[in-house]
């Protein structure tokens, strides 16, 4: 039916019509604060309210008039330009519900007419009549919209604060952390030198006050961390008596200064080995024992565990420490596990620390599957109790060693041409002499420029690099390097050295081409370590004769570039740059069994590998990804494999570029 | 300028392509490699068209969409949803949330260009 007879048959039917909205309490409708209109089954404008005809006289239809007697679709279809797909999307749902197949149809959209920039919610129900098939309402939701997306902006702003905050919380840990580095690395050397009791007795002293200030810095970066939920576990074997122990054994002078008794009791029922992060429990557990001793005067702080629960995986512990000092007020027996809170006012000048270590301890616990609360009587003491959750250590009996003292350095099977950049003389002096007397031959730049000359001029079996420096930083300085590389077709391993512990740093790192990266301060066997993996001298994973040689459509990929060479060889780099990284993303979220992680590593790879076409790194990286995601772990093999494809991939990528310079 | 694109996705060979080529073609592009990023950025610039990756970090990419089409400052962006993710029903399901196109990656430039050419706020050229 045409749109002009649709209109005429409205019009031959508006006695009817008029009938119709009497029937419809007219006055009821014209006091409701929105535009309604009443259909008919073609979608005639068979009546409107008064809101709807001073809406429309203020603004006009397309064809003029408040609409009445008009067709909604034709008027749907013939909607402005910028109005265009919200009123096919009405049309459509007005034309569903005239055939009866929708039962409600609703839409929000910013009304285009020139004096009314507010948004509206069109909803259109069926109203079964003696002729009409539909009503209209359109109403008012520019607050609520508004309000959206006050919360909106409010949320992105919010957002780029939080990264701005991070951004500079990893500043400042830089800032303390590097010349801390730099004092507790010489306190160390000086102690491997000969001294008198006297000399020693200072020196690890002022290198407790040092890890004092560095636990205080760690202390905001780890609640930082847990803030941003960067912080993950690390579960491994442990004796939970040794750790327990250990744990208690550097905080037995502070409570012997104050005369206070440290005891600890544990529950024989209670198994030892034990499968959790101990790091993060003895965190915790030194958090919560450091506050009772800081806030007991005489008397005592005693530690108890129990078993709660055990079932053949699961060990719930229940852990309390009491003491006898000033107690808690009830009404602040919450407030205390919330961040920079010292319960009295005035004593937060008495008791040092950060006011962040119960709050940290609770996130911990938190992360662990646990809780804690406080009990207290004011004047008496108080109990604080958590509950950790960790998990049997299979069949072992035995508890596990403790760590021996002095780890045994990694084997080594030659001395090696490592270059150290650190632009901090007591960063020098302290790798260096550590490398040397490991028989290394060290070479020292002092900025990345002085890196790239060396890189240059030196055969270089590993590069220790600083990240912040000034001339030119660890980022830049790798790239350059990488760059230099490449033309001679080598790979020297660089290592990453910053005293910025913020994931986003080691993601930097790797992405500008490093190797691995570890946290300063450096402590000497975790440097050994990282070295002896990245060293050349570690084997390499080979089996399996080479892969069959990988296929490139230079046509097709040239193409694609738009002709241009340059962009082809920058996109050639990034990928080189990126699939190193996600590689190694890759290795570890299958060694860790992240399921997760494989398939968001797997899934980037795809993607990446998706520019040189559908070849066999591509299939491989889309069948890691489908496996991680049905929840199949992956195997190491599988990511060899891939590797392998990876290499072979961008070994003729580099040759199809070389020859085509020549 | 046939238009300003920003181009929301952490694949860095994909960025450097697609801004490459298409700052040839006379377009200016914004980059964003996360979500935050990317929302920022639509809100506080008028855009022609957004090419938004569904996995990036920082929150997926549905809530991105969800979020340029709720905001009426973004709203009337058109958004083209470009992933490699191996899922029949995302078409669909990004169509409904306000996308007006989709694109399974990888995706040929020509046919990213023939896609912005048909969606773009500002009617292109004749190439």
């Amino acid at each position: 039916m045409s749109a002009s007879k649709r209109g005429s048959l409205a019009f031959r039917n508006r006695d009817r019509v008029q009938a119709d909205l009497a029937d419809l309490r007219n006055p009821i409708l014209n006091a409701l604060p929105a535009h309604i209109s009443l259909l008919d089954r073609e979608g005639n404008i068979i009546a409107v309210n008064e809101p709807w005809r001073a809406f429309a006289e203020r603004n006009g239809y397309s064809g003029g008039g408040t609409g009445l007697g008009r067709n909604y679709l034709d008027i749907c279809q013939g909607a402005a330009a910028e109005g265009e797909e919200d009123a096919a999307l009405a049309g459509r749902g007005i034309a569903g519900i005239l055939a009866g197949q929708l039962p409600i149809f609703k839409l929000d959209y910013p009304c285009h007419a020139p004096e009314e920039r507010r948004w509206f919610r069109l909803v259109v129900a069926p109203l079964r009549g003696t002729i009409t098939a539909a009503i209209v309402l359109h109403y008012d939701i520019t607050e609520q919209k508004l309000a959206h997306e006050a919360l909106d902006q409010a949320k992105t702003a919010a957002e780029a604060a939080c990264h701005a905050k991070s951004e500079f919380v990893a500043n400042i840990s830089h800032e303390i952390r590097t010349p801390l580095h730099g004092l507790i690395g010489m306190i160390d050397l000086t102690l491997e030198t000969g001294l008198t009791g006297e000399q020693r007795h200072f020196l690890m002293t002022a290198r407790s006050a040092g890890e004092m200030l560095l636990r205080l810095i760690n202390d905001v970066l780890d609640f930082s961390r847990i803030e941003a939920g960067q912080l993950s576990l690390e579960p491994k074997d442990l004796s939970l008596r040794a750790t327990f122990e250990d744990t208690l054994e550097p905080l037995r002078p502070m409570a012997s200064r104050k005369g206070l008794r440290l005891q600890m009791q544990i529950d024989p029922e209670v198994p030892d080995a034990l499968v959790g992060d101990a790091g993060r429990i003895r965190q915790i557990l030194t958090n919560v024992v450091n506050n009772a001793i800081k806030f007991t005067e005489k008397g005592e702080v005693s530690v108890r565990v129990h078993r709660e629960k055990l079932n053949k995986e699961d060990v719930r512990l229940r852990v309390s420490v009491s003491d006898t000092g000033i107690g808690i007020q009830p009404d602040k027996l919450k407030v205390i596990f919330q961040p920079f809170v010292q319960v009295d006012g005035s004593t937060t000048r008495a008791h040092e620390g950060s006011g962040l270590g119960l709050t940290i301890a609770a996130q911990l616990i938190e992360l662990m599957g646990g809780r804690i609360w406080a009990e207290s009587r004011p004047g008496r003491g108080s109990t604080f109790r958590f509950t950790l959750r960790l998990q049997a250590a299979g069949e072992r009996e035995q508890p596990a060693p403790p760590p021996p003292a002095e780890p045994e350095p990694a084997p080594l099977e030659r001395p090696l041409r490592i270059l150290l950049v650190d632009d901090s003389r007591f960063n020098q002096l302290f790798t260096t002499t550590l490398l040397a007397k490991r028989g290394h031959r060290v070479f020292v730049a002092k900025n990345g420029r002085g890196a790239v000359e060396l890189a240059a001029r030196e055969h270089l079996d590993l590069i220790l690099m600083d990240v912040q420096m000034p001339e030119m930083d660890g980022i830049q300085a790798t790239a350059a390097i990488r760059a230099q590389e490449r033309a001679w077709g080598r790979h020297v391993p660089i290592l990453a050295m910053t005293a910025r512990a913020m994931e986003e740093d080691r993601e930097a790192c790797l992405r500008a081409g490093m190797d691995s990266y570890i946290s300063k301060p450096v402590r000497p066997e975790d440097l050994m370590r990282a070295i002896a993996a990245l060293s050349p001298s570690a084997p390499a994973a080979a089996d399996g004769g080479p892969p069959p040689p990988v296929v490139l459509d230079w046509e097709a990929l040239l193409a694609q570039a738009g002709g241009d060479t340059q962009l082809l060889r920058r996109m050639a780099k990034i990928f080189a740059d990126e699939s190193d990284r996600l590689l190694k993303d890759l290795r570890a979220a299958v060694g860790w069994g992240d399921a997760l992680a494989v398939e968001e590593a797997a899934h980037a790879l795809k993607g990446i590998l998706g520019h040189w076409g559908r070849g066999r790194a591509f299939d491989r990286a889309r069948r890691l990804e489908e496996q991680a995601r049905i929840g199949d772990s992956a195997k190491s093999q599988d990511v060899e494999d891939l590797d392998r494809e990876i290499h072979g991939l961008k070994k003729e990528l580099q040759r199809l570029l070389l020859e085509d310079e020549r | 300028m046939n238009g300003t694109i920003l181009i929301a996705d952490d694949d860095p060979v994909f960025v450097e392509l697609l801004s490459s080529r298409l700052r040839n073609d006379g377009f200016e592009v914004q980059v964003a490699f996360d979500s935050v990023q990317a929302m920022t950025l639509a809100m506080r610039q008028r855009l022609d068209a957004v090419l938004l990756d569904m996995k990036m970090p920082g929150g997926n990419g549905l809530d991105t969409l969800k979020r340029l089409k709720r905001s009426s400052r973004t709203h009337g962006i058109p958004v083209i949803v470009a992933s490699a993710l191996d899922d029949p029903a995302l078409a669909q399901s990004v169509r409904e949330l306000g996308a007006v196109d989709f694109l399974q990656k990888p995706v040929l430039y020509e046919t990213v260009l023939a896609c912005l050419g048909k969606h773009l706020r500002q009617a292109l050229p004749a190439a």
